[in-house]
């Protein structure tokens, strides 16, 4: 008997480890993002003066600009493996802080104004689900046509509130201490918000029943249906952890910069649908990890930064996104086909 | 066997009653047709009842409306053929800029001639176009993510070739290809019509014959409304999508040199911030071209873009801020979508 199950549990024998990182979602881009990484160390020993990758000030610069792009691209990255797409964080980005802005401005305490636009979030993700998962319309198009409407309204919501198209956002010391201080001096906080957030996304997607589905809802919605699971109410958590994760992603961005603009024109929400594809999350949903995510928003700022560094035009990090994106969703299908 | 074929006859049997109103009903454009009908006649109306409030029937005001409907709407006939076989390009608003450009420099800065600078420019279209194809039909990638992949491509193309050598910056660039070929491109004929009315009817014409009296068409409505009773009938549904997106990027590209022709100038920033691909959506599928592919008329296409590019108009006339148009453009989308949704179930 004891025989028996040992003999079945060896058949089973673990995959070698090669194996693992290449069916792993996150595998090819952990394996891109160590290459390049190794490369720019590499080149910066060589030409320490050209290449100045490895000088304490570019390194928190690049740890520091991770998270921007970081934390929106959870959100969608969660909600894609769901099923869904959410392009209206990039207007979501600006407008819910302005408001945290406004409001603090206007005599506000400061935690009611930043739960203002964590309200103003859950609202626009819950009509982002309202209309899509309602009316049965794809998720891009309705998303899409929120990103022009929030873009648009916000500046006249702000308008009832003279007018003004940028305000000086002073948080309370202590709380932007926290959020922005550069722990040893060279350590962004930043970036450990974003690890914990991340950690927190693990939880939720790999430790949690919701995770469970979402990857259920995202990978095949009829089966999930007849599991017994509410694939809409699923999709809808989905859509307003996008909204909020933008949200948070904002709060970060104006209290760094110590001040909130409504000017919009930033494309976060196709750099953030960017990063997910890169990290290897499935665009049919079903299938992704957090670390992708990580991951792929490190690769982001890291080819940034090499364009920065090594003084090439700009019009390079568009050309690499571009052709990254497709480059990205053909290898996640062709993993997907073999595995 | 009597029993088919007497259902057979049933569902082949016009109703009772006027054939040509059934038939009406039954058009796919003919909400927008109404609704833009509905809406001229509210503008001309306002119009003649408030001349000074509301300056829309003037000869000045309608001469604007006919050199900037037709360039919408000749890139929108192309994204709705496209979308009427299934599938979006994002990244029109890099074609019609990159489009513009490649005739532009050659001619203006190398003294090539503008027929050769032309032939380069649409062959960059048709590139465009086969790309997105070979990497949406034959890689099997959602073709919004593939083109939004596009549109980053293209717009780091247009930021490099757009540099201005004097000045090392993103300048825009004079256009000027001499006076026939202006007068021919966008002429004014009589009254407030101009020559890009005439292309756009030319342009609609084309399409029409391609949608409704080409076996390709046929093909497209079939690929778009059910992929695999396409396949299993033998048409090659890749080459028809390839196809559709050659068209797309070439009215695409026909329409930025409209654009550039008329203001004489190239701007490299509308291709990223004009959301152009957003209002040629907007306009077909306020045509009621369906998102989902398979259903679409050529008149539908117009009358969206035509719709949209009113509903700019009117805002202008009115005083209102320009940003607002946006905001409702995204509303008008999604509004249109949920209509054409509701219209197909019952139909």
């Amino acid at each position: 008997m004891v025989a028996s199950a040992v003999d079945s549990a060896l058949r089973y024998r673990r995959a070698s480890w090669q194996s693992r990182v290449r069916s792993h979602p996150a595998g090819p881009v952990t394996i891109l993002f160590v290459v390049m990484l190794a490369g720019c160390i590499v080149a910066s020993l060589l030409l320490p003066e050209q290449f100045r990758f490895l000088l304490p000030g570019n390194l928190s610069l690049v740890l520091r600009q991770i998270p921007n792009l970081g934390l929106v691209a959870l959100g969608v990255g969660i909600l894609m493996i769901a099923g869904e797409f959410d392009l209206s964080v990039g207007s979501v980005f600006v407008a819910a802080p302005f408001a945290t802005a406004v409001a603090y401005d206007a005599g506000v305490p400061f935690a009611l104004a930043v739960l203002i636009a964590i309200a103003i979030a859950v609202v626009i993700g819950l009509i982002n689900a309202g209309i899509t998962l309602g009316f049965r319309i794809p998720s891009f198009i309705t998303t899409l046509g929120m990103l022009f409407i929030v873009r648009t309204a916000a500046p006249y919501i702000v308008d009832l509130y003279g007018g003004r198209k940028s305000l000086p956002f002073r948080p309370p010391e202590g709380f932007k201490e926290v959020l922005t201080v550069d722990v040893f001096g060279f350590l962004p906080a930043q970036f450990i918000w974003f690890l914990l957030f991340a950690v927190l996304a693990y939880l939720l997607l790999n430790r949690h029943f919701l995770g469970n589905h979402f990857f259920a809802a995202g990978g095949d919605p009829k089966a999930a249906q007849f599991a017994g699971i509410n694939v809409n109410r699923t999709k809808t958590v989905a859509f307003v952890l996008s909204s909020v994760f933008a949200t948070i992603s904002g709060i970060f961005t104006i209290t760094r910069v110590a001040v909130a603009q409504t000017n919009p024109q930033l494309f976060i929400e196709l750099y953030a649908v960017a990063i997910c594809v890169i990290g290897g999350l499935s665009l049919f949903g079903g299938r992704g990890s957090v670390l992708g995510i990580v991951i792929g928003a490190c690769v982001l700022q890291l080819v940034q930064d090499i364009i920065l560094l090594a003084q090439l035009p700009g019009f390079y990090l568009d050309m690499f996104v571009g052709l990254m994106i497709v480059a990205g969703v053909v290898i996640n299908q062709a993993i997907k086909r073999k595995y | 066997m009597s029993q088919i074929s007497a259902d057979l006859a049933a569902a082949r049997r016009v109703p009772q009653g006027a054939p040509w109103l059934w038939r009406l009903k039954r058009y796919q454009a003919i909400s927008v047709v109404v609704v833009y009908g509905l809406l001229l006649a509210v503008c001309l109306a306002w119009s003649f009842a408030a001349p000074s409030a509301f300056a829309f029937a003037t000869t000045g005001n309608l001469a604007v409306l006919s050199q900037q409907i037709p360039v919408t709407a000749i890139a929108a006939i192309g994204v709705g053929i496209l979308m009427v076989t299934g599938e979006f390009d994002i990244s029109i608003a890099g074609t019609f800029t990159l489009v513009a450009f490649i005739v532009a420099i050659p001619f203006s800065e190398a003294g090539w001639p503008l027929w050769l600078s032309m032939l380069a420019g649409f062959g960059t279209a048709v590139a465009i176009g086969v790309l997105n194809g070979l990497i949406t039909a034959w890689l099997g990638i959602p073709s919004f993510i593939a083109t939004i992949g596009m549109m980053f491509f293209l717009r780091g193309v247009i930021r490099f070739v757009s540099i201005n050598p004097q000045t090392n910056l993103n300048d825009s660039r004079p256009f000027f290809p001499g006076e026939t070929f202006e007068a021919v491109l966008t002429g004014h004929l009589f009254g407030p019509v101009y020559a890009q009315l005439v292309w756009l009817v030319v342009v609609a014409v084309i399409g029409y014959l391609i949608l409704n009296r080409h076996q390709i068409g046929n093909h497209m409505f079939t690929t778009g409304g059910n992929r695999d009773a396409a396949i299993a009938v033998g048409v090659n549904v890749r080459r028809v999508k390839l196809i559709a997106f050659v068209i797309c990027a070439v009215t695409a590209g026909f329409a930025g040199l409209l654009q550039a022709t008329r203001i004489n100038q190239i701007e490299p920033s509308f291709a990223t911030v004009s959301g152009f691909e957003l209002e040629a959506i907007a306009g077909v599928v306020v045509g009621g071209v369906s998102l989902y592919g398979g259903r679409g008329a050529i008149l539908g296409m117009v009358l969206g873009a035509a719709l949209i590019e009113t509903v700019d108009n009117v805002l202008v006339l009115i005083g209102a801020p320009e940003t607002i148009f946006k905001g409702l453009l995204g509303a008008i989308v999604i509004v249109a979508v949920i209509l054409n949704n509701i219209v197909r179930r019952r139909g």
